[in-house]
């Protein structure tokens, strides 16, 4: 290893983290066209880098925000973040409403529902079932049969009371993984649609901190996200994730069905 | 039944009103970002949950004035300091503090049991890696955990209160650990 390699290998870090200049960047890949043993360390730190990156990410307890809130509750609000561009009016009004802003965040909850991460992996597993050529690892149009295959397979008793009927009925499950846990995945369809509701553990994942709908009694977060429609719940210590391209009201109505509330208004 | 929307409270920086958001809810908004990094620091759901809560009880409670392009990394370095602080006590008073810990739920025969080799496999690896982690010092895994967070080097050095070059000697050494650690992966 000549002295060229020892300077450039310290910089394959700053490549591989995109933080590199173009100079040095241009003169590391010159180097590593013409050195196998530089270019076998940089495929080695690009792949550190790609597994650093795949671990996956761990979400705040839902109720965290929450706990936070009610204990600096009764304090002071001081201004710790510095406005140094903004008007000393601005910045007493801003204090003044302090109280106001805390009545209506008790009131209203904060108002951005930060479950995105969860709408996208239940839009990636429903892309999977669509695209892979044998989705299911049990198919039975049962959920007594289907139920009982998750036993040994997922660390929880999946809950289902809804077992499809001719509207929806049941085609069958599969183990996916959501977010980073094992999730029991079912099938259902609608005409030619396919809906996919995966359960799984509820805790620690980013649940929204407000909820736009229900399906019965129960808040639900209803979206949509790349045409498909998701809808978002928590009953019993279990998450459930609706995702399909079929209309909304209809998954709403399938919703409210698998959450028990069979006269299907869901609203 | 509550539905979403934006809150029209008054605001503290110029801009849409719609899009502005409390001091409280800028700070609460880098939550999960600050557990992620408390839960690979410290290897425990637990200790992380504990680490986060402290952290954003002591910056919404904080009169110390922070710019507000220096507040995540200001937050950060907030929490690392709890942590410090928390693992010193604990060495003064041994109970469990065995560094290569994973989370009990997270032993590989869990994983085992499933018969989906592609979600198996996953989860085996992510524990390689954090294991790989775990054997790093603080310092040192605190900087690759800054960088897989999108931390800058000058934020780094912010949330690490330490020079820049300090920061690039040490991820080159915690990078080159990582990479003979894992080496296994290599295609």
């Amino acid at each position: 290893m000549t002295p060229e390699c020892i300077e450039l290998r310290e910089q394959m870090t700053e490549l591989s983290r995109g933080a590199l200049a173009p100079k040095e960047r241009a003169s590391l890949l010159a180097h590593v066209a013409t050195c196998e043993d530089c270019a076998a360390a940089l495929e080695r730190e690009t792949l550190t880098g790609e597994l650093l990156e795949s671990l996956p990410r761990r979400f705040a307890p839902a109720d965290l925000a929450a706990r936070v809130r009610a204990r600096t509750a009764g304090a002071a609000k001081p201004l710790p973040v510095k406005k140094s561009r903004t008007g000393l009016a601005v910045v007493f009004a801003a204090a003044a409403s302090v109280l106001g802003v805390a009545v209506a965040i008790f009131l209203l909850g904060p108002s951005a529902p930060t479950a995105q991460p969860m709408v996208v992996e239940a839009v990636n597993d429903h892309l999977r079932v669509l695209y892979a050529t044998s989705p299911l690892e049990v198919a039975a149009s049962d959920q007594h049969q289907v139920k009982p295959w998750f036993t040994g397979k997922v660390d929880f008793a999946p809950v289902l009371r809804f077992g499809g009927n001719d509207d929806y009925p049941l085609i069958g499950g599969a183990v996916a993984l959501f977010v980073d846990r094992k999730a029991a995945l079912f099938v259902f369809k609608r005409r030619l649609h396919e809906i996919t509701l995966l359960t799984f553990r509820a805790d620690s994942l980013p649940w929204p901190r407000s909820y736009n709908s229900t399906l019965g009694d129960v808040p639900a977060l209803v979206t949509t996200r790349n045409g498909f429609h998701v809808i978002l719940w928590q009953a019993d210590g279990l998450g459930y994730v609706l995702t399909s391209d079929l209309a909304e009201p209809e998954l709403r109505q399938l919703g409210a069905l698998i959450v028990g509330k069979s006269d299907a208004h869901a609203r | 039944m509550r539905r979403g929307g934006p809150i029209g409270y008054p605001v503290l920086v110029p801009g849409p009103p719609a899009k502005s958001a409390s001091r409280e809810d800028t700070i609460l908004s880098h939550m999960d970002s600050l557990f992620n990094f408390a839960w690979r620091l410290s290897g425990d759901g637990s200790a992380a949950e504990d680490l986060v809560q402290e952290t954003l009880v002591r910056a919404i409670s904080s009169t110390t004035a922070v710019e507000e392009a220096s507040l995540r990394a200001w937050l950060f370095r907030v929490l690392r300091n709890l942590f410090i602080d928390q693992r010193r006590r604990d060495r003064r008073n041994p109970v469990s503090s065995d560094p290569d810990r994973v989370d009990a739920a997270e032993a590989p025969e869990d994983y085992l049991r499933g018969d989906i080799e592609i979600d198996r496999l996953r989860q085996v690896v992510a524990l390689d890696i954090e294991r790989a982690l775990l054997q790093l010092s603080e310092d040192h895994r605190a900087i690759i955990l800054l960088d897989l967070e999108g931390f800058t080097e000058a934020e780094t050095a912010e949330a690490m209160n330490c020079p820049l070059g300090t920061v690039k000697s040490r991820r080159t050494r915690a990078r080159a650990f990582l990479r003979a650690e894992l080496a296994g992966y290599a295609r």
